[in-house]
C-alpha cells in the first residue's frame, strides 16, 4: 500500500470540497486510481489499495460528518436509510425485516459478520467489481484504462451474461439488486448541490468516458437511500447462489418482489445479481408474469424468458440454468400459499 | 482427522487454482477466490479413536494420522455424487459448472426436475442442483456408459 494523508472534516460540504481534488480516473489512462477519496467502512477501498488498484493521495474520513446519517428513519415518503448505515443494521432492523424482507435477507447473506459490522450502505453500492483481472495489478484491463477486457477470452466463469462489453465484470453488491427491486432512490450531494437518482439510473453500464458502474461524480457523496412504501400485500425474497455457504460473492442472485390479487400476479419486479456489470432487471420475465395466474408453469415460463437470447461466454453458461432455477424457486417461495391450492 | 476431512471437502468441492493460460498469472491467489470450506460448509465429522499406541516410534505412544483421511474424502464424495445422479465427474473440484455439464450430457429422469425447487432459503451450495435420490442400477449403468465408469 502506498502512503496517503488522512483528513477529518466536520461537515458534509467540507468533505465534498475536498473530494475529487487532483483526481484522475482510469478513463485518462492513469493507473492506479489516484486523488482524494472518501473513506467510510473501508472494506472495499482498503483491498483496492492493498492490491495497488487504488492509490489515493488523501483519504477523507466521512464516518463522523455531521449531516451524513447512519440510521434508518421512517418518513412520509418511505424508509430513509442513511449512507453510513451498516449492513448489520439493515439485516437486523425490524421494520426492514417486516416491510422489505428481501433487503434484510440480501444484507444477511453478504460477506461475513465482521465485514457487515464495518461495511456501509453507501460503500456497498459503490464497491468495485471482484473481477480477478480488474483486481490484479499485473494484468491490464479495460475497466482500469486498458484497451480490452482480458476476461472475454480468458477465465470468465464468474463473468457477465448480460450487458457485457467492453467490460464483462459483474456487479458484486447484494443490496443493489434488492434496492432496484424495491424501486429505491439514491440521494447524492456534490459541489453542484443535491440530486436524487432512481437506483435504476444510479447504476449504469461503464462507458469509455466513465469507467465506473455508477453515475456518481468524483466530488459527490451518497447521502441516503429512500425506499418508497410498497403496496400492501407485496411479498419479496432474495436468493443467492454461492460456491460455498457463506463468505462468497453471488454466482447468481435473484431479488424478487411480487404482489398477487387472489392467484393473479398484479405486480412483479425481478432483478438478477451476478450476471451483469450492474444489477440486471429481468423485464421480459416480469412481462410474462404480469396479469397471469401464479402457477409453476408460469414461473418456468418467466424463468425461460429472463434468459432468452443470452449468449454466454466460454465458461459462464452454467449461470443460465442457475438463474432460471433460482427465479423459479424465488417465485415459488413468495407465492407458496396461493399456489398450494392450484 | 477432522482437519484432514475438512481439507478433503475443499479439495472435492471448491478449491481450485485458476491460471490465465495466456500469461501464466494465477488469478485467485487469495483466500477470497481460492475457496476453502468455512465452518458452515463442514458437516459434523465422526472421529473414532483407535486405541493402539505405538510404543516403538516414541515414548508417548502417539502415531501420525493427520493426513491419511484427506486421501479418501474426495473419492467418497465423487462416489456419492455418482450414486445420486448416475454420472461420473472425473475432475476436482466437483463444481457447479461441471455438474451441470455432466447433467446436460446425461440428463436426470424428468421427475427429478421438481427436486430443483426443494430445499430451504439460504442453502447457497445446494441451490443449483439438489441431488436426486436416484440410485442408478449399477450393472446397467456400467454397461450403458462403456468405458466411462
Amino acid at each position: 500500500m502506498r502512503p496517503f494523508e488522512y483528513m477529518n472534516p466536520l461537515t458534509v460540504d467540507e468533505a465534498i470540497s475536498l473530494l475529487g481534488l487532483n483526481g484522475h480516473d482510469y478513463e485518462r489512462g492513469m493507473r492506479p486510481l489516484a486523488g482524494v477519496h472518501p473513506l467510510a467502512g473501508g472494506t472495499d477501498l482498503l483491498t483496492l489499495m492493498k492490491a495497488d488498484i487504488a492509490a489515493p493521495s488523501h483519504l477523507v474520513n466521512i464516518k463522523r460528518l455531521s449531516g451524513l446519517p447512519k440510521d434508518i428513519e421512517e418518513t412520509s415518503q418511505g424508509l430513509l436509510l442513511g449512507a453510513l448505515t451498516t449492513l448489520t443494521d439493515i439485516e437486523t432492523h425490524p421494520v426492514i425485516q417486516q416491510r422489505c424482507p428481501l433487503l434484510a435477507q440480501a444484507a444477511a447473506v453478504a460477506a461475513t459478520p465482521q465485514l457487515r459490522n464495518m461495511a456501509t450502505l453507501g460503500g456497498n453500492l459503490l464497491q468495485r467489481p471482484r473481477c480477478w483481472y480488474f483486481r490484479n495489478h499485473l494484468l491490464p484491463c479495460w475497466l482500469k484504462g486498458g484497451t480490452e477486457c482480458p476476461a472475454h477470452d480468458g477465465a470468465n466463469r464468474f463473468h457477465a451474461l448480460f450487458g457485457g462489453g467492453p467490460c464483462y465484470a459483474v456487479h458484486p453488491s447484494d443490496l443493489a439488486p434488492a434496492l432496484l427491486a424495491l424501486d429505491a432512490q439514491v440521494r447524492l450531494r456534490g459541489r453542484g448541490g443535491t440530486r436524487t437518482l432512481p437506483v435504476a439510473e444510479f447504476f449504469s453500464l461503464p462507458t469509455v468516458d466513465r469507467r465506473h458502474e455508477t453515475e456518481i461524480k468524483r466530488d459527490e457523496l451518497v447521502l441516503s437511500v429512500l425506499i418508497p412504501r410498497s403496496p400492501e400485500g407485496t411479498r419479496s425474497v432474495y436468493l443467492k447462489a454461492m460456491d460455498r455457504k457463506v463468505w462468497a460473492f453471488a454466482l447468481v442472485a435473484v431479488a424478487a418482489a411480487v404482489r398477487l390479487d387472489g392467484r393473479r400476479v398484479v405486480d412483479a419486479r425481478l432483478v438478477l445479481g451476478g450476471v451483469a456489470p450492474i444489477p440486471w432487471r429481468a423485464s421480459a420475465a416480469e412481462h410474462v408474469l404480469l396479469g397471469a395466474k401464479a402457477t409453476d408453469e408460469l414461473f418456468a415460463g418467466a424463468a425461460e424468458a429472463a434468459l432468452s437470447g443470452v449468449e454466454p461466454l466460454r465458461h459462464n453458461a452454467y449461470k443460465g440454468p442457475l438463474a432460471q432455477n433460482l427465479i423459479r424457486r424465488a417465485l415459488t417461495t413468495i407465492t407458496q400459499r396461493e399456489v398450494a391450492g392450484v | 482427522v477432522i482437519g484432514a476431512v475438512t481439507q478433503g471437502l475443499g479439495f472435492a468441492l471448491t478449491e481450485e487454482r485458476v491460471v490465465d493460460t495466456r500469461n501464466g498469472v494465477v488469478l485467485n491467489a487469495n483466500l477470497e477466490e481460492y475457496k476453502v470450506p468455512t465452518v458452515l460448509d463442514v458437516p459434523f465429522i465422526v472421529h473414532a479413536p483407535v486405541d493402539l499406541p505405538d510404543s516403538e516410534a516414541n515414548h508417548t505412544g502417539a502415531k501420525g494420522i493427520g493426513e491419511p483421511p484427506l486421501v479418501p474424502t474426495a473419492p467418497a464424495i465423487a462416489n456419492a455424487l455418482f450414486d445420486a445422479i448416475g454420472v461420473r465427474i472425473r475432475h476436482a473440484p466437483l463444481s457447479r459448472p461441471r455438474l451441470l455439464e455432466a447433467l446436460a450430457e446425461h440428463p436426470l429422469p424428468s421427475q427429478h426436475s421438481s427436486l430443483l425447487l426443494e430445499g430451504r432459503y439460504g442453502e447457497g451450495a445446494a441451490i443449483a442442483v439438489t441431488p436426486a435420490p436416484h440410485a442408478p442400477k449399477r450393472a446397467e449403468d456400467r454397461k450403458g456408459q462403456g468405458g466411462r465408469v
